[in-house]
């Protein structure tokens, strides 16, 4: 299945969580995003974030402060 | 404290004590004038412990705003923006800049920080502050660049929008801690906030 990918380097939250929210409300359920974010904030962000929409939060990963998110719409 | 054992500090209630004793010192005197020594003392341990916290003073600094700016205040916004399909955006940005306005009126500590920052511009502490505050600058932008790209806002620099608007807002703040007469203080924050929110979105407004 193909994965969007949705670059969030750079920005700082609120906007990671509002480009995809903005991303998985277009998004048909099953379909994957993969997010890239640079604020720590977004690690707390998503996964609360995830968790309160339903949404499943697939695999998240820190690379030497790069993080990646896989969030399969439900 | 009367006790005769005194109740040993764990690592983190150490470092909330540093920064809070940092950000008491560093409004009374200034980010140039306080020293490493006074903070340890302030805390009663020694320099090489407030070093073993916060290797730089950039690092204190940012702790110090994250202090100031804790994420806390910002939840209820961020439950509108996360969870709320079709949020207002005039009560989004009108619960942000009542913080501000609340924080610069009721925070002696955030004021002089901010001041002593635009004074003390050969120290670090002006970049963070501005880094803390372009948080909130960079969320304006999006949401004026994204009413531009639906049509609704008049085009242009959606930066530049939002720069004028943030700081159109801590102006506001300035000016109801300075003024004591009725013109800034006839109103609550809140209302305060509303009015120029309102102000700033009906400019942008293409129907207006």
């Amino acid at each position: 299945m193909n994965t969007m990918t949705l670059d969030c380097a750079g920005l700082n939250c609120p906007l990671p969580i509002l480009r995809l929210s903005k991303t998985v409300n277009g998004m048909a359920s099953g379909a994957r995003v993969e997010m890239i974010a640079t604020d720590p904030g977004a690690l707390k962000d998503v996964s609360a974030w995830a968790k309160q929409t339903g949404n499943n939060l697939l695999e998240s990963t820190e690379d030497g402060g790069q993080f990646r998110f896989v969030i399969v719409k439900a | 404290m009367t006790n005769k054992k005194r109740k040993r500090l764990s690592s983190e209630e150490r470092r909330d004590l540093i920064v809070q004793k940092a950000i008491e010192l560093f409004s009374r005197q200034g980010f140039r004038a306080t020293r490493v020594k006074d903070i340890a003392d302030a805390v009663g341990t020694s320099d090489a412990l407030v070093f073993q916290h916060f290797p730089t003073k950039r690092e204190l600094y940012d702790a110090i705003l994250e202090h100031l700016c804790a994420r806390k205040h910002f939840t209820e916004v961020e439950q509108l923006l996360y969870y709320t399909d079709h949020y207002d955006l005039e009560d989004v940005l009108t619960r942000l800049s009542a913080w501000v306005l609340e924080k610069t009126e009721t925070d002696p500590a955030w004021l002089r920080l901010i001041l002593y920052a635009a004074l003390e511009q050969d120290d670090s502490a002006p970049d963070l502050v501005k880094e803390h505050f372009q948080r909130i600058i960079d969320y304006v932008a999006y949401e004026v660049d994204e009413g531009q790209q639906a049509g609704r806002f008049r085009p242009g620099d959606a930066r530049a929008y939002a720069r004028s608007f943030f700081s159109g807002l801590l102006g506001l703040g300035l000016m109801r801690s300075v003024a004591r007469d009725a013109e800034y203080r006839h109103d609550t924050a809140r209302d305060a906030a509303g009015m120029h929110v309102a102000v700033f979105l009906r400019g942008l407004d293409v129907a207006q």
